[in-house]
């Protein structure tokens, strides 16, 4: 963040985005705002509150009295559902502007944002259809009772978010929660808030949605992440982010009051291709599988495992293909990869880099930030490392950047040992036309997303989220709502007479 | 020779009128017992006792129905011998078969006692906070179970077991030539409470419809043909009985140019003369890619001619005969017409050598089929074969949907586009790849088109069996805004 914004300059006038606390926007008490700033041109484009303690805990506080008092928790599934689907509405409506504003901040390119736009509107529309269909179940005891599974909304919920889906893992958090009943506090990453304090204007401008029960609150994660972490009245966690950050929620959570916590975190998706794949698509979703949106993706397929008899073909293809990848200026609509979020997070990426060239993987492109009139901006050239060892650190770790490792490998079993050879188990694809090869392989794989000829397509009607260290719980779907809900058993005795144990 | 009896509320009975059928082996011809010939006024005092026993067996709970479903199946498993000697001598499946039919039997009892004690209903979003929302299942009541001659007692389990487990009692009228096995079961529902499960023998006719027809019974669970299912339709229409249908199919199955022909091979002779032909779901029509048309059928008629024919008794046969001789006079007569439509006898077609008595029938292999020739569009209900020729993949298709019916459908190949398309457009209840014919108590059974109505098996098995009750309770003692008089509300 430094080298960033020792670039700003200090009188420049741009918009300063208040905090959203108990349906009003108020300017933070601390003077040192947060820089906005365009990782394209790395000129400062906002500046957002620094939250305080104090601030977070204002904001936890008014999502408590707006849990408690039922407004929102109490409101018919259909009230609820009407809300979500406004949501939705005015989010398309402002779909171009959200659009840019998303890529002025993040850098990714224009093209991606817009389907990220879209992406929230459906994700707030599922959740709104699914609002009048939260069942519990009759449970079928042996006693002459009634015996009821109620669904009821957890709480108030502290969610954080991460930096690279802005706006849409801002939906993919508070719809299912405003769909359960939940109130919220939502924490933005320091680097992008700018979309979410937009969706906090169109919140707050739906008049059935009470205030209180959506507060955003931006600012450091040490600050207001350890608030809602550790809080006494938050209910519920929801973060998406590193795995480090996930463990330290963890503790928080258990040493506070042992508030519900799911965890979305990161990957090493092995992205898998047999010799009798087809060989364009395979090509292409190996490229497409790890360089869309920079590679900041925690699904990324990150690493691929490709049968040792059409390695060295199948790596000049990607290569050749991956080459041509349009770096360039976000807005523009050719462009296929933008900068990278930040200057410390490119630091993070070309350190990655160093790693693998020191471990004696093969560096076949890129490896290198973008020159030219990319200077200015965050750029980190499409990178493809060959003949990585399983065991070296960028086969390992997660770079979150433009970085892949291709691992050759002989045969079914070789293909899934090294497939599950990392702490991880987020996301992972095979790409073989042998259906018998196919099953045996997706049902092998210790993955939550296992993808067939495909690798990234995301449904906000199927569950996601990871095994192993790739975190706890699961988003979207059916799933994504049961992380709101808590199960109430209720108990109607239909037999009038005494005991008569005494 | 023995004179089985009826078993009505507990009761070993006869018919009302003496009269009685002879049950014959048809390995043999020679009769092996005889039953109760029911009409009416058996049918009466059956449902009668079902009727009686049904509120207090819904009452018992799940718990206690899961315990004796259990039960069931352990009883049925010590009498797995004497059941299997009984099902094979009047059926005429081979022993090894019916061994196995008794294996899947108590297994279903077993599947429907759990997940019948784990399911109730659902608690639902109310439209408004002061009220609570619930469904709860409830049985229909009476069911009339109809079950055919070739799985006697797997056909009756799937929908008994499911019956009882949703609070429903029974009358079952087992097959007018295969009732012996079922009227051992008595032995086994001898632990339930009197009433709960009652079992009459008797003709389609003379017993079967009184049954359809009787306004104590709620629901009818039928396998059979589809003409018998539409008939059991009509009469069950004037009083909306529920029906479950799983009636006739005239399965496709689809070999692709990339299939391995010996694998494919033994699959398809397997799946075609399993039970002599006679299953619901056996393959009856085989379109085979032309580029492997000539190696599938080579080694297909090899197949079939090293199937041992013969007394289902030992343990070396691979195939018994025919239920009975009508229906072997039938299979006789569809070979005719298909030959009289261009197709080709290119094995079997009739009596196998050393065998004098018996309803049996060489493994038959029709072939140059043409597609919409009778073997492709009438149900066989015996060990015919009929290859059909295509061209390539999507004509395959295309053939196996131009059909009246939806059982099941085969596919080998191991391209998963083809076995994705396929899957997707292929119309039938059960799409099998690379293992034809399978059964999972946990997978619904049953047919699209005029293969049935309904599913059996899995949980869609056991809502088939009971109906939802939606509740709703408002716990604010007030006067609603909405009733009367409308002079106060605005429009």
């Amino acid at each position: 963040m430094s080298a960033t914004t020792s670039t700003v300059q200090a009188p420049i006038r741009v918009p300063v985005y208040p905090l959203y606390i108990g349906g009003r926007f108020v300017v933070g008490s601390d003077p040192d705002v947060m820089p906005v700033v365009n990782p394209a041109t790395g000129q400062l484009i906002a500046r957002a509150a620094r939250a305080t303690r104090d601030e977070t805990n204002a904001a936890i506080r008014a999502a408590r009295e707006a849990f408690d008092s039922g407004v929102w928790s109490g409101a018919t599934a259909m009230k609820r559902g009407s809300v979500l689907f406004e949501v939705a509405r005015r989010i398309r409506e402002r779909a171009a502007e959200l659009a840019r504003i998303e890529t002025e901040n993040m850098g990714k390119p224009i093209i991606e944002s817009e389907f990220d736009v879209a992406d929230a509107a459906t994700c707030f529309e599922y959740y709104g259809g699914l609002a009048t269909k939260i069942t519990g179940d009759v449970n079928p005891v042996p006693d002459d009772a009634l015996s009821l599974t109620l669904k009821e909304p957890v709480g108030v919920c502290g969610q954080i978010i991460p930096w690279n889906y802005p706006l849409l893992m801002a939906a993919w958090k508070i719809a299912p929660a405003l769909c359960a009943g939940c109130t919220v506090v939502l924490k933005p990453a320091e680097a992008t808030p700018a979309t979410a304090l937009e969706l906090a204007r169109i919140l707050d401008g739906i008049a059935d949605l009470p205030k209180g029960v959506v507060n955003v609150v931006t600012g450091d994660g040490p600050v207001v992440g350890a608030e809602l972490a550790s809080s006494e009245i938050v209910d519920k966690v929801a973060f998406t982010g590193s795995t480090r950050t996930g463990r330290t929620i963890l503790r928080a959570a258990a040493d506070s009051n042992l508030k519900r916590v799911t965890l979305e975190l990161g990957g090493k998706s092995p992205n898998i291709f047999f010799a009798d794949a087809d060989w364009e698509a395979a090509v292409e979703g190996a490229v497409f599988g790890v360089f869309v949106n920079q590679g900041e993706v925690c699904s990324a397929g990150s690493r691929i495992l490709v049968e040792k008899k059409i390695h060295s073909k199948f790596v000049e293809a990607v290569v050749e293909k991956a080459r041509k990848i349009k770096l360039g200026d976000p807005l523009e609509r050719a462009t296929r990869m933008g900068p990278l979020v930040t200057a410390a997070h490119r630091a993070r990426v070309m350190g990655y880099i160093e790693d693998g060239k020191r471990e004696g993987a093969r560096l076949v492109l890129g490896g290198k930030e973008a020159g030219g009139e990319l200077e200015r901006g965050v750029y980190v050239e499409p990178t493809v490392f060959d003949h990585v060892g399983v065991g070296m650190k960028i086969a390992q770790e997660e770079i979150f950047g433009p970085v892949v490792s291709v691992i050759p490998f002989e045969g079914e079993d070789d293909a899934v040992r090294i497939g599950n050879a990392t702490p991880y188990g987020l996301a992972a694809a095979v790409w073989t036309r042998d259906i018998f090869r196919a099953f045996r392989i997706v049902k092998r794989l210790r993955a939550g997303i296992v993808w067939v000829n495909h690798m990234q397509p995301t449904y906000v009607e199927a569950p996601w989220g990871g095994v192993k260290m790739s975190g706890q719980g699961r988003e979207l779907g059916r799933y994504g709502i049961e992380g709101y809900l808590e199960p109430k058993q209720v108990h109607v005795n239909l037999n009038e007479k005494p005991v008569g144990w005494y | 020779m023995r004179a089985e009896r009826m078993w009505i509320d507990h009761e070993h009975v006869g018919a009302r009128d003496g009269e009685t059928l002879t049950i014959e082996n048809p390995a043999t011809e020679e009769p092996i017992a005889t039953v109760p010939r029911a009409r009416a006024a058996d049918v009466d005092a059956a449902v009668a006792a079902a009727r009686r026993a049904q509120p207090g067996w819904r009452r018992l709970p799940g718990l206690e129905k899961a315990k004796l479903l259990h039960a069931i199946a352990a009883r049925m498993r010590d009498m797995h011998a004497e059941l299997a000697r009984t099902l094979t001598l009047e059926g005429g499946k081979p022993m090894i078969e019916n061994l196995d039919e008794l294996e899947w039997t108590n297994a279903c009892f077993d599947y429907y006692a759990e997940i019948g004690r784990n399911s109730r209903g659902n608690s639902i979003p109310p439209s408004f906070e002061h009220q609570v929302n619930f469904t709860i299942k409830e049985p229909y009541g009476v069911v009339a179970v109809i079950v055919p001659f070739n799985y006697p007692l797997l056909l009756l389990s799937w929908k008994v077991a499911p019956a009882l487990a949703a609070g429903n009692t029974v009358v079952i009228k087992p097959a007018d030539q295969t009732p012996l096995a079922t009227l051992a079961l008595a032995a086994a529902f001898d632990v339930l409470p009197k009433g709960v499960v009652n079992i009459i023998t008797g003709t389609g006719a003379e017993a079967g419809e009184p049954l359809v027809v009787h306004p104590s019974v709620d629901m009818i669970a039928f396998t059979g043909s589809t003409a018998t299912g539409k008939r059991i339709m009509r009469l069950a229409a004037d009083s909306l009985k529920k029906v479950n249908l799983e009636t006739s199919g005239i399965d496709p199955f689809i070999v692709c140019e990339d299939a391995d022909v010996e694998i494919a091979a033994r699959g398809a002779v397997w799946a075609r003369f399993l039970n002599a032909g006679q299953v619901c779901t056996s393959a009856k029509r085989f379109y085979v890619v032309d580029r492997i048309a000539d190696a599938f059928t080579r080694r297909f008629i090899e197949l079939a001619r090293e199937i041992v024919v013969g007394d289902p008794l030992r343990p070396e046969t691979d195939m018994g005969p025919v239920v009975s001789r009508s229906q072997l006079d039938k299979v006789h007569a569809a070979i005719e017409k298909a030959k009289s439509e261009g197709a080709r006898v290119a094995s079997g077609g009739g009596r196998p050598r050393g065998l004098a008595r018996g309803h049996f029938l060489e493994p038959t292999v029709l072939e140059n089929v043409r597609h919409g020739s009778s073997p492709t569009r009438e149900e066989v209900f015996g060990p015919v074969a009929a290859i059909v020729r295509v061209p390539d993949f999507g004509a395959a298709i295309a053939m196996a949907n131009d059909s009246d019916y939806g059982l099941g459908a085969n596919i080998y190949t191991n391209n998963l586009s083809y076995v994705m398309r396929a899957m997707e457009e292929v119309k039938a209840g059960t799409f099998w790849v690379n293992d034809p014919l399978t059964d999972n108590e946990a997978g619904p059974f049953g047919g699209m088109r005029q293969s049935g109505i309904g599913r059996e098996l899995g949980e869609e098995g056991l809502e088939a069996f009971r109906e939802t009750k939606h509740v709703h309770i408002d716990y604010l003692m007030e006067r609603k805004a909405y009733w009367f008089p409308y002079a106060e509300r605005k429009w």
